[in-house]
């Protein structure tokens, strides 16, 4: 019998929707507004978005240190689709204005809108004339020709246009370029932990996280720290440090190195050191993550040696580099007794995947129809996408692992007390 | 529009009417769904069920069309995922399909393409999604649709026999209050004819009609229905509220009780009573640990019903 995911996984394109991405562009820029000019559901995404990152940083034991930017909605209706929704945009500008004296409204339009055919952009420029405040619209509508990243770079891209200048740079400090869960979340900790034991100072997190009226100040850092990300995420990262590299001479790594699992983090802490000047201050931080790491592996191999354990992956090559938890579970020392292949992969995608698993392992490689007897004997499965057989114990294999050594410790130490429980129910866990 | 609808969205939690209508389908035993829109859409919609109803994924699909399928339609990605249903082995008692907000505008022609598939199960096709309101919208159009596909004659009411309109699973705690509802009614001696959207197979709904009297509960999903019921098959209805606490309980029950007489209220009359000196005697206690059991302040949030019964409850129990 074929392994079956919980939920079934599909391979299109349009995965997405740009207005999240557009909203989260700005999603803690204080002084900033985003209105949606969509039905009001869509605005609930972004409010379980927000909730969701809420409590994921309750539950790293952090503060949300700035309130998310006000979220308004057109509220496109039925009629709307006939007459257009132009004339109620400007009355939710107008309100928005009046209630909320923004320093920036951001316009993110839905694929509604964009069948209905509503001009967005001459909106924008007539509310921005009506009301002498910066007023920017995404040209993606909804998922009809863009996703999220879409929404999300367009916007960052127009702030970059408009807000930033040329200026001198302070020495020893950096930007963070991305999102990763945001400034509380503990990929950016982890990642600011590691810059200042190198002594460089970070200044803040752009795009999302940064106040409307100190936009100007993102470049006056000397270098930038890209966070990091798969596929569009990652593309569209480079790009702007490219971007900000060139227009306003900031300094960045430029090799597609970021610090996710253990060799591509002691990659990126010599990489940092070289081009902020920090070589010698990289190399102390190397060795002393190192050491720790030996010592908390040293604990966790008395669980982990040998124990039999399953890799199940159904996430694209793009979304998702296997290279980082082969290399824990090398590391864990454990057996890996096979790596499952779900069936979410196109001919080409299978065999850019196999191409890859080959560079860090000769684990034996299943289908999801040959795969079922490896899984019930495994003593944990770590998995992409939760298996709909709630016996087995599973880890779960997020897209981008948590940043640096904390992240790898974090994530063997979740392997380790899998292991170690005696409680030997299945169910799904989460780092 | 007033001016405080245009304000922060977010403090407003209401998901879309195509979460409303799959809802509402998901309520019927063996009905499976199939969301024509974007995977992000679907997705929404199938995380919002899915706190009801953990796998309901089994049961809800989504087409995913990409961006090309709004110029050049759906029919494609609709039929895959069809044909890819009954080739994995589903067998439904019931397929309803629905568009999103935006398929809906591009004018494919859901039932035509369905009928052309020559599908081996019944089906209901409609279109949704944002533009049509929330959830409760996209629940109402979804039982409205139904009931017009069903094409139900008039026919002789049962005596004691009632529906019960407007409840949903998928509210929170709302399977529990289901199964409570029936149970008090039961006691009381009513028989319960059909809930529809919570349970009442296709076979059941097609004898709505028998009912004398149809019980509203959430009036955001279910008193346009009793409406449209008592107009086509001249049901009367009644909007008792929520039975919430003991006193609001027997409130609701006397309610009903006038309008149709239970023959065994003294049962329920009954249980409320010994269960209110149980309640009274652990009160007591936690009173003489605690303290007075006061709130000066009480925040509800949610829907319309739920919340009105809630606070009355809170204010007199």
């Amino acid at each position: 019998m074929a392994i079956k995911t919980r939920r079934f996984i599909a391979n299109r394109k349009s995965c997405s929707c740009s207005m999240p991405g557009v909203w989260r562009a700005v999603s803690y820029c204080k002084g900033s507004i985003v209105i949606f000019h969509s039905p009001r559901a869509c605005s609930h995404i972004a409010r379980g978005m927000d909730i969701n990152m809420h409590y994921r940083v309750m539950a790293d034991e952090s503060v949300e240190e700035w309130e998310p930017a006000p979220l308004l909605s057109s509220q496109l209706e039925e009629e709307h689709s006939i007459f257009g929704g132009g004339e109620r945009l400007m009355q939710c500008i107008a309100y928005s204005v009046r209630e909320y004296r923004p320093k920036l409204i951001v316009i993110a339009s839905s694929c509604v809108a964009g069948v209905i055919g509503d001009d967005v952009v001459a909106a924008a420029e007539e509310a921005e004339q009506l009301y002498h405040i910066p007023v920017i619209a995404s040209e993606s509508c909804g998922f009809l020709d863009g996703e999220y990243y879409q929404g999300y770079f367009e916007i960052a891209g127009k702030i970059i246009d408009r807000f930033f200048k040329r200026q001198p740079h302070e020495s020893g400090t950096v930007v963070l370029l991305g999102e990763s869960g945001g400034p509380w979340g503990s990929y950016a900790k982890e990642v600011t932990r590691l810059l200042r034991a190198m002594n460089l100072k970070v200044l803040g997190q752009f795009p999302g996280y940064w106040p409307v009226e100190r936009f100007a100040d993102v470049t006056r850092a000397e270098g930038m720290v890209i966070l990091g990300g798969r596929g569009l995420m990652q593309t569209g990262l480079t790009r702007m440090a490219q971007r900000l590299s060139k227009s306003f001479d900031m300094k960045y790594l430029p090799a597609d190195i970021y610090p996710v699992g253990l060799s591509n983090t002691m990659a990126w802490l010599q990489g940092i050191g070289k081009i902020m000047n920090r070589e010698k201050e990289a190399a102390t931080v190397i060795e002393r993550e190192m050491l720790f790491l030996e010592k908390k592996l040293e604990t966790f191999r008395m669980v982990t040696r040998g124990r039999k354990i399953v890799l199940c992956l159904g996430r694209q090559l793009q979304y998702f580099n296997p290279a980082a938890v082969l290399e824990m579970i090398h590391n864990l020392q454990v057996d890996l007794t096979g790596i499952i292949l779900l069936d979410a992969y196109s001919g080409t995608e299978k065999e850019n995947m196999l191409k890859t698993l080959a560079q860090y392992t000769d684990t034996a490689i299943f289908s999801a129809a040959e795969g079922e007897m490896l899984l019930q004997q495994a003593e944990l499965i770590l998995t992409t996408h939760e298996l709909k057989d709630r016996n087995l114990r599973q880890l779960f294999v997020p897209a981008l692992l948590h940043a640096g050594i904390a992240g790898e410790i974090e994530f063997m130490e979740a392997v380790y007390r899998l292991l170690k429980s005696k409680i030997r129910k299945g169910g799904i866990s989460y780092v | 529009m007033s001016e405080k609808q245009w304000g922060l969205v977010c403090n407003r939690v209401d998901s879309c009417a195509l979460s409303g209508a799959a809802a509402f389908f998901a309520g019927i035993p063996g009905a499976e769904i199939l969301a024509n829109g974007p995977l992000w859409c679907y997705y929404y919609a199938l995380r919002s069920l899915e706190y009801a109803q953990i796998d309901i994924a089994d049961r809800f699909h989504g087409s995913q069309p990409d961006n090309h399928a709004v110029v050049y339609g759906t029919e494609d990605c609709l039929t895959e995922a069809i044909r890819r249903l009954i080739n994995s082995g589903h067998n439904p008692s019931l397929l309803f399909v629905e568009n999103s907000c935006s398929i809906s505008l591009i004018g494919d022609d859901l039932n035509g393409i369905l009928s052309r598939m020559d599908l081996p199960f019944p089906y209901v096709a409609m279109d949704c999604g944002g533009l049509m309101g929330g959830f409760a919208e996209g629940w109402q159009k979804a039982f409205m649709t139904l009931l017009q596909n069903l094409k139900i004659g008039k026919m002789e009411p049962a005596p004691l026999t009632v529906n019960l309109l407007g409840l949903t699973d998928f509210y929170y705690n709302g399977e529990a209050d289901r199964i409570e509802i029936v149970r008090i009614l039961k006691n009381a001696g009513y028989t319960v004819n059909t809930v529809p959207g919570a349970g009442s197979s296709v076979d059941q709904l097609q004898q709505i009609g028998k009912a004398c009297l149809n019980i509203v509960f959430h009036e955001e999903l279910g008193l346009k229905m009793a409406e449209y019921l008592q107009e086509v098959f001249g049901i009367p209805f009644i909007a008792a509220g929520i039975p919430y606490g003991m006193d609001g309980t027997l409130k609701w029950l006397k309610t009903i009780h006038q309008v149709l007489p239970a023959p065994s209220l003294d049962v329920v009359v009954k249980e409320i009573s010994d269960r209110q000196l149980y309640l009274t005697a652990r009160c007591n206690d936690v009173r003489a640990l605690w303290g007075a059991l006061k709130f000066p302040q009480i925040l509800v949030a949610a829907p319309g019903t739920q919340a009105l019964c809630l606070a009355e409850t809170l204010r007199r129990e």
